[in-house]
């Protein structure tokens, strides 16, 4: 089993179509503030799960905002199916980390996985239900329709949110950082949910692409990687993942592999510096 | 209440799920409200008071805790105070209900166009620290003595609060369930609609609980101004004919309608905002 380092052999590895092109991506807030993004290019593929990876503040949340369509990049493109993202996309669906603030409190739960589904009205009452229940039943949250988010701890009120986005039935699942802010064992939990959550997803065609700085999780999680430099950030290598499935929280993470990678990721993430030359136009503004 | 501990104890990460049930709130409430030491201390004090006035303190000007109670009692058997209650809980609730509707409405308007915010400002600002019975006069030519003027004045100085509340809550949503909303697609009426609106459910019920206060002082103030009936035209009454004890016996009924107004309003706050944290403790003006 071997791991590519470059990203010429991640094109024949994953032979499916692209699904989301990023292609020179750029962001500035404002004309005074500094570049967030510097000409971010990756191809994401129908059915795989890509993780984006890089460190704290390199403009992770701020790519996948353009992404999702809610933001507006400064120059440059994501195109959906070769159509530029302008707006929110119906195919698309996003995790926040920030469950709290995402999550609607005075809304119940079965309420809050329904809301995305509010204003569809191709579907009938009962399709609504169904969808409801299943995604809750996917993360694990039946029985707790009647409660409200704020009677909840963080690890299910992060499940009810994952079910509001499985709910919206997406084609493209963005997950924001989704372990962030809950404690070391909520979140190996949340993984395996969220591994089963990828079986299905992929078993149905869909693609789910994740933003996270923490390397374990990215490798335990993803087919491939994309690794990002620090700020501004733009590709600094892409990993294709070659664990075997399925992967479980013991064996996966004591795999050769997955220590021979992670050593390579941090490798990677402390040389992105010298490896971008101090000569770059692009970084001196 | 077994069932929801059953749910528990099965939950996946289920830390502290306290099940959002609606009725064990009454009960805290109960709790604080038979508040045991302040009924004992109220109740010492008018004995205290009862003490004084009998031996002491021998003015016709302040009369006996026990003749102000006998004297309340038979002024309720009597047309008078039972009208005069009648006449301002009507103008109170009238001006406070029209207030909050136009708070409401107005300042949601307010917080959904920035046009509206810029044209109306300079306004506002100037209204807003003109003292409501600064107006009185005014009032009295154009719309006469009586209820209308009574009701005009309560609306005035309550609504304010109302207003800005209504404002400033809308547009302090937190952008992250912005966000929520416009991924799954809903355009910005229904952002405006099912996420800005009931967020600033907990600032509207702010504004109306500082407003409730306030109408009834401009309620009492007008009535005594423009002896134009109710509770404070009687006390006006009362103490020009030196019936002392039935002045104080209005006094008194114009505490308790503050009181159990208080008390009203923050407990339709707990029920209707019951997501927000900070009420649930009660007693926080």
């Amino acid at each position: 089993m071997t791991t590519s380092l470059e990203p010429t052999q991640v094109e024949d590895r994953v032979p499916a179509r692209t699904i989301l092109d990023v292609s020179e991506l750029r962001k500035r807030y404002a004309p005074d503030r500094p570049l967030v993004c510097d000409g971010l290019t990756f191809q994401v593929r129908e059915g795989e799960f890509v993780a984006i990876i890089g460190p704290s503040g390199c403009g992770k949340s701020t790519l996948l905002r353009m992404m999702s369509g809610i933001l507006k990049p400064t120059s440059g493109t994501v195109s959906l199916h070769g159509r530029t993202i302008t707006k929110p996309p119906p195919e698309m669906a996003l995790v926040f980390q920030d469950y709290t603030r995402s999550l609607y409190p005075w809304l119940t739960v079965e309420r809050n996985v329904r809301f995305p589904l509010a204003r569809d009205k191709s579907l009938s009452k009962a399709e609504k239900a169904e969808r409801v229940a299943r995604a809750l039943d996917n993360v694990g949250l039946t029985g707790f329709e009647s409660y409200h988010p704020g009677a909840l701890s963080g690890g299910m009120q992060q499940r009810v949110s994952i079910a509001r986005a499985l709910a919206f039935q997406p084609q493209i699942l963005l997950l924001d950082e989704p372990f962030a802010s809950v404690d070391a064992l909520t979140k190996e939990g949340l993984e395996d949910t969220l591994l089963d959550v990828r079986d299905r997803m992929q078993d149905a065609g869909n693609t789910m692409l994740m933003v996270t700085h923490d390397i374990d999780e990215a490798i335990y999680l993803a087919d491939r990687i994309v690794v990002l430099s620090k700020p501004p950030c733009w590709v600094a290598e892409e990993l294709v993942i070659d664990l075997p499935k399925p992967r479980n929280q013991i064996e996966t993470r004591s795999h050769p592999e997955f220590l021979r990678i992670r050593a390579h990721i941090h490798d990677v993430m402390g040389l992105t510096d010298q490896r971008r030359g101090a000569g770059d136009s692009r970084t001196t503004h | 209440m077994s069932a929801t501990t059953a749910e528990r104890v099965d939950a996946p990460g289920a830390d502290r799920p306290a099940p959002t049930d609606r009725r064990r709130r009454p009960s805290r409430r109960w709790r604080s409200a038979v508040n045991l030491r302040g009924l004992v201390f109220a109740i010492g004090l008018v004995l205290l008071l009862e003490l004084l006035t009998a031996t002491v303190v021998t003015s016709v000007y302040v009369p006996r805790p026990s003749e102000i109670g006998s004297a309340l009692l038979s002024e309720l058997q009597r047309g008078d105070l039972m009208s005069g209650i009648g006449i301002t809980l009507g103008a109170y609730l009238q001006g406070l209900a029209i207030a909050a509707v136009a708070g409401v409405v107005l300042g949601a308007a307010l917080g959904a166009s920035e046009l509206a915010y810029q044209t109306f400002r300079i306004l506002i600002e100037f209204l807003r620290p003109l003292p409501s019975v600064a107006l009185i006069p005014f009032s009295i030519l154009l719309l006469g003595v009586g209820t209308t003027t009574t009701v005009a004045m309560i609306v005035f100085a309550s609504f304010w609060p109302i207003l800005f509340n209504t404002y400033y809550g809308v547009r302090a949503v937190n952008p992250v369930a912005i966000e929520s909303a416009r991924i799954f697609g809903l355009n910005r009426r229904q952002v405006f609609f099912r996420v800005q609106i009931p967020s600033a459910a907990v600032n509207i019920a702010a504004g109306i609980r500082v407003s409730s206060a306030i109408a009834l002082i401009l309620v009492i103030t007008v009535e005594i101004l423009t002896r134009s009936g109710g509770l404070g035209y009687y006390i006006v009454r009362m103490q020009v004919a030196i019936r002392t004890e039935d002045m104080y016996a209005g006094i008194f009924v114009v505490g308790v309608i503050g009181y159990v107004v208080a008390l009203a309003v923050a407990g339709l706050e707990r029920r209707i905002i019951f997501w927000n944290s900070d009420i649930r403790e009660g007693g926080d003006r």
